[in-house]
């Protein structure tokens, strides 16, 4: 006999991933796998949507929108359908609860503009308050941030299990970004370069409607050597389903090991 | 008076490359692939330009992001076969220095390169495996007539920044190239080198592909549920998508017919033409079609090739078997994406118990490891749930967690390198299957100079 004590809600994701074949220069396929992951293994319902030119996000079925990084040639091919096809459908989503999380090209393409050395202005969606000019020298190797008291997603905890806010990861970029005043800093650098090598801040956190944009230089991957980050991003998608549901914790031994090894790594 | 005293700095140059060649193995500092060279050049800047005036008509330069030292060493094998006199740079030694030391140790004392030849007749080739960033510093050096480009994946970005700047490098110095004097070779199934076809005459380019088995497995979805996004060396047909814009006067097809143990058989489209090849991996068959492209084009004979295939011996971690311990090991160094997708089909197919997977985060691996997250690990959970994985090296912990992501369990992290290959050989007694080994670069330098040998001398 089953107990039939209340209705089991079980939680959902819907995880849309933007050009997954165009912009997957640095091991981006590992954030869309460890959220993946993360999900499955508490038992959602998770469904990964790709979008590519031709496709058009579902404002509806999009909790995480996830867009990564991509060569120069590339991010041409995709500007244009971003710019226009998915600008719409994606602020409707952003603005309904959605997060965003934008990753090096995928970052500079949610601010307002890029202005490379030689050629045009690139415009961006200017959803993210940031510009990005391009720099003569490559920003190139290992970062540690920390994000201590910047909140940015309300109530995410994270104080991880180290007691540590740091996040770590590996930049590559020549673009630098700097912020206007609606963004804020995901963190400040500890290590490394960040958005542009001297104001000491890295990534940038803002509010859109109901939903976030995030966006950052750390690949590596960014999210499987970060799992509080990930819990914090699938936490913000539970509370939307389920105000006073928590995240049960999961066996991150190896994830807190690979953090701590990329602590101690040089810049 | 200047031109003399030039060359009496080049010879002095090369004596003292000389006797860095003979000192640093002999009192153990070192292989000596890149250091005389490198002093060499610093006593006489000149030195590689000097005795590249030597530089027969067939010099080709090799290049490309995967596959040079492999190509370039089948290439050898070959035309040694065919009783050629080669000058090369072996051991992947493939920025200036190392290509200077190649020919430092060809040359005699006076820097002549030809006076080991049997006869004024036999036909002199120089086999240059060259880095994609250093193609335009030696065509300034030397007159260079063919080149190769194997193909461009994804590798070591943080040291080129991306893949386009890499094939721009290359372009300018193909550029600085005299290809309408020769022949520029290019895989034909990769976009960015096949577009490297137009800074020559259409008649001056051969292009290669090779046609895989049709029943070729791609990647599992597995549980991940997420569709691999490799771009998998395309089946393209001769007659439409391969020559699209005749680019190529000449297009050379090698269809793989089957698998023959660790190797291959197939026929060349056209002539039906068969050989065996007997490499692992199904990139190995790329470095070997490309190797015989150019000795078919420099009219080596077909059983000359196949001889030379059979002959070659594979460098160390490029296809490499040896015994430890009475046990079988199979070593594939591992280094990016693409490269890692051919070695895992290998490994797949081998069934084995054990896997050691050594991950290092030094300026020759990459510093930056986010590769793994590309490259298709899920192949591994297709392999029995008993099937253990041993992950070491500088980044060990990195690769236990993309192994945990997709599921794995027997998952061991030993960061030491001879406690993780004495683990490996632990595990793997009694099963009967080779161990196989998964070093990035400089892990497999380790294992070869330091881990194996020590295993060797105490059984």
């Amino acid at each position: 006999m089953s107990d039939c004590s209340k209705p089991h809600l079980t939680p959902s994701l819907n995880l849309v991933h933007l050009y997954p074949e165009a912009m997957n220069l640095y091991g981006d396929r590992g954030n869309v796998l460890t959220l993946y992951q993360r999900a499955h293994w508490r038992g959602w319902t998770v469904t990964i949507t790709e979008v590519s030119v031709g496709d058009v996000i579902n404002p509806n079925a999009a909790d995480i929108v996830f867009m990564g990084g991509g060569q120069d040639s590339q991010q041409h091919t995709i500007a244009h359908d971003f710019l226009t096809v998915q600008a719409s459908p994606l602020k409707a989503a952003i603005e309904n609860g959605a997060v965003m999380l934008g990753i090096c090209g995928g970052y500079q393409l949610l601010g307002h503009w890029f202005d490379p050395l030689d050629g045009e202005r690139i415009n961006g969606l200017g959803l993210l308050d940031v510009t990005t000019t391009g720099g003569t020298q490559r920003l190139i190797g290992n970062v540690v941030i920390d994000v201590a008291d910047k909140g940015f997603i309300k109530g995410a905890h994270l104080k991880n299990v180290l007691g540590t806010t740091t996040l770590v990861g590996f930049e590559n970029h020549s673009g630098q970004t700097t912020l206007g005043p609606k963004a804020r800093p995901l963190g400040t650098i500890v290590k490394g370069n960040g958005n542009n090598g001297h104001d000491g801040t890295e990534g940038a956190v803002q509010t859109l409607g109901q939903g976030l944009l995030l966006g950052t230089y750390l690949h590596g991957s960014l999210l499987p050597k970060n799992p509080h980050l990930a819990d914090a991003l699938l936490a913000h998608v539970l509370r939307r389903q389920q105000p006073n549901a928590v995240l049960p914790p999961l066996d991150d031994n190896l994830a807190w090991q690979a953090h701590q090894k990329a602590l101690l790594l040089t810049p | 008076m200047q031109a003399v005293i030039q060359t009496a700095r080049c010879v002095l140059a090369l004596w003292a490359g000389k006797c860095l060649l003979w000192l640093l193995p002999t009192f153990k500092l070192g292989q000596g692939t890149t250091v005389p060279g490198r002093v060499a050049r610093l006593l006489a800047p000149r030195l590689l330009s000097w005795l590249g005036q030597q530089a027969p008509q067939h010099t080709l330069i090799i290049t490309g992001t995967n596959g040079k030292t492999t190509t370039a060493g089948v290439l050898v094998s070959i035309l040694k076969a065919a009783n050629w006199h080669v000058a090369c740079n072996p051991l992947g030694a493939n920025m200036l220095n190392g290509i200077a030391t190649g020919l430092i140790r060809s040359a005699s004392l006076f820097g002549n390169l030809n006076h080991l030849k049997k006869r004024l007749s036999q036909p002199t080739a120089w086999v240059l495996e060259v880095d994609e960033a250093n193609v335009r510093l030696l065509a300034t050096e030397m007159p260079i007539r063919y080149a190769l480009v194997t193909n461009l994946f994804r590798d070591q970005l943080d040291r080129f920044g991306e893949l386009d700047t890499t094939a721009a490098w290359i372009r300018q110095g193909l550029e600085r190239c005299q290809l309408s004097e020769g022949q520029l070779f290019l895989n034909a199934s990769d976009d960015r080198v096949a577009a490297l076809a137009s800074v020559t005459d259409s008649t001056h380019v051969t292009g290669y592909t090779v046609l895989p088995l049709a029943d070729t497995a791609s990647p599992p979805d597995l549980l991940t549920l997420i569709p691999s996004r490799f771009e998998q060396a395309k089946p393209v047909s001769i007659n439409d998508s391969l020559n699209p814009s005749k680019l190529f006067a000449l297009n050379k097809a090698f269809q793989i017919d089957s698998h023959a143990g660790l190797g291959f058989t197939g026929h060349w489209v056209g002539s039906g033409e068969s050989f065996s090849i007997p490499l692992a991996g199904t990139f190995n068959v790329w470095n070997a079609i490309a190797a015989a492209t150019v000795a078919q084009q420099w009219g080596v004979s077909a059983e000359a090739i196949q001889q030379g295939l059979h002959q070659y011996q594979g460098v160390f971690g490029r296809a490499d078997t040896r015994t430890l311990h009475g046990q079988t090991v199979q070593i594939f160094l591992i280094k990016n994406p693409m490269g890692t997708q051919e070695v895992l089909r290998g490994v797949v197919a081998t069934q084995p118990a054990v896997v050691l997977l050594a991950l290092n985060d030094n300026d020759a691996d990459g510093r930056d490891v986010s590769w793994i997250w590309d490259a298709p690990f899920e192949w591994l959970t297709t392999l029995p749930p008993a099937t253990h994985v041993v992950c070491s090296g500088q980044r060990a912990e990195d690769m236990a967690l993309r192994l945990h992501t997709i599921g794995l369990k027997k998952l061991t992290v030993e960061l030491n390198l001879q406690k993780a290959v004495e683990q490996a050989l632990a595990l793997n007694t009694d099963s009967g299957k080779p161990l196989i080994m998964l070093p990035t670069y400089t892990a497999l330098t380790t294992l070869d100079q330091q881990v194996l040998p020590a295993f060797s001398s105490n059984p």
